[in-house]
């Protein structure tokens, strides 16, 4: 019994000695250092060359020839490239690289280090994200053709096709062309791995910031670059990501001064932020939509065109859209989103259930039909959950006499079969990889790509012919008048019905001024201070 | 039988069980209709990216072949690359389980201080007030669902009274301590950081305790349900009459006799802990095997779902075995056969 007694008080004076308040050694002031409280369990690599979920941390690490300034995602800038200058027929590209640029390591920036990491994106095994850069004809035998380093301040790019000037510069400003310091890379090189092992934790780049630690599903942290020449140094000095999957506990984390930004907050959430006084909600569109689509061959009905009509003039987008994402997105009917070049503002297709009675009576189905709808489980685009978004589908279409039936499984699922074009219907949504209207316009218009039109079976030879072509110009009054076609093509035949676009939202602490972010470069932490 | 001899057959019967474990979750993980290559590459990638990467993780080969690799790898001690992070499993189980341990360990150490005495409680006061204390107090903990336990002190001693911390380990100010072997109160002790050590301990409160209060309801139930049936025994009337006392009854003679149903509560929810706790795990932010789990049966991460599963398995048989054990030396009159 003594002893009993001896060891419950030992566990109670730990208690008390552990329960009084505790002091640390930071490296870095609170002043100095974002807690930004988000989930991140879908980062798989801090690799910029595999890298495809959360860019965030690459962005800041890492710098690329060209980027775009934040609120302006048309216009690419200079970055490490000072100028450049592309060929007429859209296939030769020549970048001049700024002088005395160096990477964390000391090492300065040349052409053999643009090089290098063209020759990762193409050789990397399984990467998420080498397609953008294989899109566009690259691939492990002709990059050493492709991409040249004439001198160390030259890069000059011959691609073996065309391929559209505005989608290429965008693509130069993903993550994905984030250029890597080639000399420490290549000292971390195991079993011919291009450095992944190593990269997956650190960083090689020229950005602000570099990797001070990483633990999948647990924490990154960002800490300055002491060589960054680039820009002014940023006044943060340490960037943290906590992985807090709860967005319950990441408005706890908010409310305790633990976070200073949370990233995942719910409709209803960030609507009772809104009225704290500490808090304030920065929120903007989101370059993403989420959709309905059709399958035109595994559902005969909807093989007909006014079938599809009927469908989109089924639907109730207004309520959708105020009722159960609660102003956390905006209306959509125009392929490419509203904040990229082809954004059409039009909204052709209004709740009109009378309307899709008579096209469906028109197509021989007024007695209506019946369909499987597959859901993703979790959350839609905007923070509504996917099976709430599927029920009030459901709903509207029922009401005009399309019998629904909702499949709601794992999005590794979903996704397999809507691959096989074995599926019926689809909630799904979509997010752009690089701001140019052709990573639209492309899944959704032309089948060739074997993207999202090919899978719902819909092969249009005449609009994809129009993407092909609005791909290849440059921003001018020509292109977007093709995209304010192809939008016209899709809202009339197109097997999408398009929902909304997703709201991306901040919760932020009135602690930090200068709070600045868009949905590609997202936050911008060279203005950022912090009391 | 001697305890050597009984450990060898009963480590040659787990390995049986973990042989038949292996491929009842290989021929699940394959069966699902989900794919880990769309789950890897995401919507965006083109089919015949999917398709090249398939072929690159072998996942084109017929299964029996699949089966045979991973076995002949697993006899190596290999447990494979995780199609998620590149990394090996074994490196991944290295990095999430130390994490769990530390977790189950001290919510056991709160349901064993807190079950035990309040079960004896329950039992020596049958039907007073300490009794029906004990019960509500037990009943509550496994009725309570755990997420919502969780919400909840988290709301009350965290954001409105600040006593203290919030999820994960360790504050964002906290310098972790040198990795020695990875749980980071022992790392902290072992290297004699005491900032980290006390930041980590009142970070550890709050999950432990609910992680605790749960198995804590269970293990008062059980103590006082078998120590009641013990003080009914004669030999417990007979120490009675030779004139000890009952705290000298209870604590001496019955209550070793009525630890061994106990003692086999907590052996398999100590293994039920460590095989993850997945919601506490998700709610603190705790970077335990739990949520390595979860991401990865989400991911259709197969390697990783083969090693997490085999660790679970010999987890539990281990203390399984540790029950058996320590039921003989509890109880002399059990032998080994």
């Amino acid at each position: 019994m003594r002893r009993l007694v001896a060891v419950g008080a030992a566990i109670l004076l730990v208690g008390v000695w552990a329960a009084l308040p505790g002091r640390s050694a930071p490296v870095y002031l609170p002043q100095q250092t974002v807690v930004i409280a988000r989930d991140i369990s879908s980062v798989v690599s801090l690799d910029p060359q595999v890298s495809y979920e959360i860019g965030d941390p690459d962005l800041l690490s890492y710098s690329n020839l060209v980027q775009f300034r934040h609120g302006d995602l048309t216009h690419p800038q200079p970055s490490v490239a000072s100028s450049w200058t592309s060929s007429a027929d859209a296939k030769t590209y020549t970048f001049h690289l700024r002088p005395g640029i160096k990477f964390a390591g000391g090492n300065v920036l040349t052409s053999a280090d643009v090089v290098y990491t063209f020759e990762r994106a193409v050789n990397i095994p399984k990467d998420p994200a080498s397609w953008l850069i294989t899109q566009m004809g690259i691939d492990p035998k002709n990059v050493d053709q492709v991409v040249k380093a004439p001198d160390p301040q030259t890069v000059v790019v011959s691609l073996p096709e065309p391929f559209s000037p505005g989608a290429f510069l965008s693509i130069m400003a993903n993550t994905v062309a984030g250029i890597v310091d080639s000399k420490t890379v290549r000292q971390h090189v195991t079993n011919n791995d291009w450095g992944t092992g190593w990269l997956v934790d650190h960083s090689a780049g020229s950005g602000p910031y570099q990797i001070a630690r990483w633990e999948r599903l647990v924490t990154i942290e960002l800490v300055p670059n002491p060589n960054y020449n680039l820009g002014p140094a940023p006044a943060i000095k340490r960037i943290v990501w906590p992985n807090i999957q709860e967005n319950t506990v990441q408005r706890n984390m908010l409310a305790r001064g633990d976070a200073d930004i949370a990233r995942d907050l719910s409709a209803s959430q960030l609507a009772a932020l809104k009225r704290e006084a500490g808090f304030y909600v920065a929120q903007i569109p989101d370059l993403g939509e989420e959709y309905l689509g059709m399958d035109v061959k595994n559902v005969p009905a909807l093989g007909k065109a006014q079938v599809r009509q009927a469908v989109k003039y089924a639907l109730d987008y207004d309520g959708i859209v105020r009722e159960l994402l609660n102003g956390n997105g905006l209306p959509l009917q125009s392929i490419v989103p509203k904040g990229l070049f082809g954004y059409d503002p039009a909204m052709p297709y209004k709740h009109d259930p009378a309307k899709a009675k008579a096209l469906l009576t028109e197509a021989g189905f007024g007695g209506g039909f019946s369909v499987t709808m597959l859901a993703p489980s979790g959350t839609a685009a905007g923070g509504v959950s996917s099976g709430d978004l599927a029920s009030k589908i459901k709903n509207d279409l029922e009401a005009v006499g399309i019998h629904v039936s909702i499949r709601e499984v794992a999005g590794s699922e979903m996704y397999q079969t809507y691959r096989a074009q074995k599926s019926e219907m689809v909630l799904a949504n979509w997010y752009v990889d690089y701001p140019d209207p052709d990573d639209f316009s492309k899944p959704f218009g032309d089948y060739k790509q074997k993207s999202l039109c090919w899978r719902l079976q819909y092969y249009n030879d005449p609009l994809a012919a129009l993407v092909d072509q609005a791909g290849g110009l440059e921003n001018t009054p020509q292109r977007g008048a093709l995209y304010k076609r192809i939008n016209d093509m899709m809202n009339q035949d197109g097997p999408f019905a398009l929902l909304y676009q997703p709201m991306v939202s901040y919760a932020v602490s009135k602690r930090i001024q200068h709070f600045v972010f868009d949905p590609v470069n997202d936050i911008d932490f060279s203005q950022m201070t912090k009391q | 039988m001697t305890l050597l001899q009984y450990l060898v057959r009963r480590a040659g019967l787990t390995a049986f069980v973990i042989f038949g474990i292996t491929l009842v979750t290989f021929v699940l993980t394959h069966v699902v209709p989900a794919d880990p290559v769309v789950s890897y590459l995401g919507d965006h990638a083109p089919q015949d990216l999917v398709v090249t990467a398939r072929h690159q993780l072998g996942l084109d080969r017929p299964l029996p072949a699949q089966y045979g690799i991973y076995l002949r790898q697993l006899v190596r001690g290999n447990l494979g690359i995780s199609i998620m992070d590149n990394r090996p499993v074994s490196a991944d189980l290295r990095q999430y389980l130390p994490a769990t341990v530390e977790l189950a360990t001290a919510a056991m150490v709160v349901a064993i201080a807190i079950g035990v005495p309040a079960g004896i409680a329950s039992a020596v006061y049958k039907d007073a007030w300490p009794d029906h204390v004990a019960r509500i107090f037990a009943l509550a903990g496994t009725s309570l669902p755990i997420f919502y336990l969780a919400l909840l002190l988290l709301g009350v001693l965290y954001v409105r009274l600040g006593v203290l911390p919030g999820p994960g380990q360790l504050g964002i100010y906290t310098t972790p301590p040198q990795p020695v072997t990875g749980m980071v109160v022992v790392d902290a002790l072992l290297t004699g950081d005491w900032l980290a050590l006390r930041d980590a301990l009142q970070h550890l409160i709050l999950p432990a305790a609910v992680l605790g209060y749960y198995q804590t309801g269970l293990i008062t139930r059980m103590t006082r349900g078998s120590l009641l049936e013990v003080l009914r025994q004669d030999y417990v009337r007979t120490a009675r009459a030779k004139g000890v006392s009952e705290r000298g009854v209870v604590l001496r003679h019955a209550l070793r006799n009525a630890l061994l149903p106990t003692v086999t509560v907590v052996g398999l929810a100590f293994g039920g802990l460590l095989s993850g706790a997945v919601l506490t795990e998700t709610i603190f932010a705790w970077p335990g095997i739990g949520r390595y789990a979860t991401n990865s049966v989400t991911n259709v991460d197969i390697p990783a779902v083969l090693g997490v599963t085999l660790v679970i398995a010999v987890i539990y048989s281990v203390a399984n075995l540790a029950v058996d054990v320590l039921y003989a030396y509890l109880d002399p009159q059990i032998r080994y056969t």
